[in-house]
């Protein structure tokens, strides 16, 4: 730990640039270095690329824009993601994993709150970390390990999409995210086999989305409304330069909280008129929240909504319903504080930029909850002018955090990003308070000194606690780390000077030096212990993430080979009846005793027999098909879609017989010959 | 034609000694508007322009280097933020200086 600073940084500086240089130049060399932008919600994720210098949103494998940031076990032990992970939600509660993003890189005393409105099992570790018990495997996961889980499928899919192995990704996390809860995003990245190559903010996302092809120079303010929390980013975006002027927010609001408030007005009533509290019920609560969601999208469009849940539980008198019906107007009541919220960091935002209302050139609404009339409406009164809707609030963020891709791979040139540190860094001292070294709102990259003294006679050591928050006592901040200054000569209290610097890379990550300004010692950190896993901790998930990944795909290739090796049974079998006769016998009962062979092959559930079988049985058939060519007086209609049918396997001869039946010449290859007859 | 008194001969020599502070300080410190590439009379439109344009070179993710970026950005503070205020009166008392220095040798004309 004594390594001199001098020392450490052009090495780091050297490595930075090298590997700026490789990926740059293999960008050029095969295109191969795809740089996605994820957008890892709490609700719903989404990936973009950039295609043709534009950035582009990727479709999932099962063709949707955006992707449930769902994981969910099955009985089996199966792993789910995303909506096939959500649609069986309701008969699985206790399983199935959803706003993750609300407990990542989160302590257990900070969760409080969310532990309850969540179906899940929620527990502290021995470090007091927040742990989500899975019963159907018997397993406790990190948030981490379910977020990655998500990134794992979105990276797959994108790669499947793309056409190319994706394992670069920007992803963006809300503006107000804490250097832990960063942190941890990034861990979740590495567990699941991604190279994370920058953090960023989702309002700073969405105005490069915005602002990428728009040549004027404005002064934006982004008000991102998400599934669980709320950003507010006030921008200056024009010459290739978006600059981040202010940022603030809200950890704990979001869209969730919308809805919880449908579910608590449900329950309640329900709970009056038949005494049974369904938030006991986890299936019953899941249905309510998957109710109340599906009623707060409604009441966006409409004035009023149905909830209709029939048989949601049973009594001794026998089953009971919800059957109501809720008004926009009574929703904008039961969420009138959630929304009056929202106003604050609006205000904290501007009063940062020292803007006035009207230097706001556009307001930007993102993120799902924006739709929401009350919120557009809250909006306009605090702006005063009609918010812009030109942006898709769902995909806009993935689209940005495609560009800032682009600019780390070096394919966007005429772009930089200029993003902030949305809280106050500082340290503690004398009486429990902090002492503010970087200010909330400072351009990174950036690097601030200040000195300090010991506290009392003779002190030989200084304990340095890095803190990150807006509060004046310590206890109210988040704690990033903690290191010891030792071997300061003995001195009278105040005489010693120890200069404390702060440096914040374009990454955003933390380096803390402390040095002894009389004998020159000095020892630093890197603040990475704000994570709340440690690297070995990372480790393993990834290495138990790679081992699931790749037993999935055993399980994988097994149901497709049992799948193929029916189909080739069935086809085969079918093409020896249509045919019948005209095979010749020995060749038939060549086929039929690698039939029987692949028969027991799938009977006794093997994979690896089953794909030989399939092979021995392919040679067959290709050899029926041959011999069906050299009989005498086979027409060209039978020869023709058997020769290239052949190499495809039994869907070849299979269409041999049809084209020979209906004697219609509509093979690959007949143009050419037939065309000029028919003209 | 007058002959300078033993006084003024101390004050010269004080003068002197300031006048090589002055020039050392002032060689230590670069002249943010310099970094920036803008006259001192710069509007805040010009300085702006400037620092972007500067920002799309020397920024670490365009090439650039952290520590030239952290010293751009302070330029930039400095130029339009509040240490502004720093910085003139350090240049007005250089000035002032200077203008001293002009009054002490026309003094031995």
């Amino acid at each position: 730990m004594m390594k001199s600073r001098i020392q450490s940084m052009p090495r780091a500086r050297t490595a930075h640039a090298g590997a700026r240089f490789s990926s740059r130049r293999s960008s050029v060399r095969a295109r191969a270095e795809k740089v996605v932008g994820i957008d890892l919600g709490t609700t719903n994720s989404a990936v973009a690329a950039m295609e043709g210098g534009k950035p582009t949103i990727v479709t999932n494998a099962e063709g949707q824009r955006t992707t449930p940031s769902v994981v969910a076990y099955s009985k089996t032990g199966d792993q789910l993601v995303g909506q096939i992970a959500k649609r069986q939600a309701v008969v699985n509660p206790e399983n199935t994993f959803f706003s993750v993003k609300r407990f990542i890189g989160r302590r257990m005393e900070e969760v409080t709150s969310e532990c309850t409105q969540v179906p899940y099992t929620v527990v502290r570790d021995a470090n007091g970390n927040v742990k989500i018990q899975c019963s159907n495997i018997d397993k406790e996961f990190a948030a981490e390990e379910i977020s990655a889980q998500v990134l794992r499928k979105l990276c797959e899919d994108a790669g499947k999409f793309l056409g190319e192995k994706v394992d670069k990704a920007v992803i963006t996390v809300p503006a107000y995210f804490n250097d832990s809860q960063r942190q941890a995003t990034k861990d979740a990245g590495k567990i699941a086999g991604i190279e994370v190559l920058r953090i960023i903010n989702e309002p700073t996302a969405a105005s490069l989305a915005y602002g990428f092809e728009k040549g004027s120079n404005e002064t934006i303010l982004v008000f991102d409304l998400g599934g669980g929390t709320f950003d507010v980013s006030v921008l200056e975006v024009g010459d290739g330069v978006f600059e981040v002027l202010s940022t603030s927010g809200d950890t704990h609001l979001g869209g969730d909280d919308f809805d919880k408030r449908i579910v608590d007005f449900l329950a309640d009533d329900f709970k009056s008129a038949e005494g049974i509290d369904l938030r006991t019920d986890k299936q019953a609560l899941q249905r309510l929240m998957e109710a109340a969601e599906k009623t707060k999208q409604e009441l966006s469009s409409t004035t009023q909504s149905s909830v209709s849940l029939p048989f949601i539980t049973a009594t001794a008198d026998g089953p009971k319903h919800i059957d109501t019906t809720i008004t926009r107007q009574k929703f904008e009541e039961l969420c009138a504080d959630l929304i009056d919220r929202c106003r604050i960091p609006v205000e904290s935002a501007l009063s940062d930029a020292k803007l006035s209302l009207n230097e706001i050139n556009e307001v930007i609404l993102v993120g799902g909850s924006t739709r929401i009339p009350a919120v557009q409406a809250l909006v306009r009164s605090l702006t005063g002018r009609d918010p812009n809707v030109t942006v898709n609030p769902d995909e806009v963020v993935a689209l940005g955090a495609a560009v800032q891709g682009g600019v780390l791979a070096g394919e966007v040139s005429d772009i930089v990003l200029l993003d902030v540190t949305p809280l106050s860094l500082g340290l503690e001292t004398l009486g429990g308070v902090m002492t503010k070294i970087i200010p909330r709102n400072t351009t990174l990259p950036t690097s601030k000194s200040e000195v300090f003294s010991t506290a009392a006679d003779g002190q030989t050591s200084v304990e340095i606690n890095v803190l990150q928050g807006e509060r004046e006592m310590v206890t109210d901040n988040k704690s990033l780390g903690n290191f010891r200054l030792d071997g300061i000569p003995p001195a009278p209290r105040g005489v010693p000077q120890v200069e404390v610097k702060f440096d914040i890379d374009a990454n955003g990550i933390l380096s803390v030096t402390a040095s002894d300004k009389g004998t020159g010692k000095q020892t630093d950190i890197k603040i990475t212990g704000a994570s709340t896993l440690s690297d070995n901790e990372v480790e393993s998930m990834m290495k138990d993430a790679e081992a699931n990944a790749d037993a999935d795909k055993e399980k994988r290739d097994a149901i497709d080979t049992k799948n193929s090796a029916d189909s080739m049974l069935y086809q085969t079998k079918k093409q020896l009846t249509e045919l019948g006769d005209k095979i010749p016998e020995d060749v038939k009962s060549k086929v039929e005793a690698k039939l029987g062979e692949l028969e027991e092959a799938i009977n006794s559930d093997n994979t690896e027999k089953m794909k030989a079988a399939q092979e021995a049985l392919q040679q067959e058939v290709m050899a029926m098909g041959q011999s069906m060519y050299q009989q005498p007086g086979a027409d060209a209609g039978a020869a023709g879609p058997g020769g290239p049918g052949g190499p495809e396997g039994p869907g070849g001869p299979g269409a041999g017989p049809s084209g020979a039946a209906d004697d219609v010449i509509d093979a690959d290859f007949s143009p050419s010959e037939d065309k000029p007859k028919d003209k | 034609v007058k002959r300078p008194s033993s006084l003024s001969l101390l004050l010269w020599c004080f003068l002197w000694l300031l006048f090589s502070c002055g020039v050392l300080f002032a060689a230590a410190l670069v002249d943010p508007w310099a970094m920036l590439g803008v006259d001192k009379d710069a509007t805040l439109p010009e300085i702006k322009r400037a620092f972007k344009a500067k920002a799309l070179q020397v920024h670490p993710d365009k090439g650039g280097t952290e520590e030239e970026f952290v010293n751009l950005r302070a330029a930039y503070d400095t130029v339009t933020g509040h240490d502004a205020e720093t910085w003139r009166r350090q240049t007005q008392a250089e000035q002032e200086q200077d203008s001293t220095f002009d009054d002490f040798f026309s003094y031995f004309d």
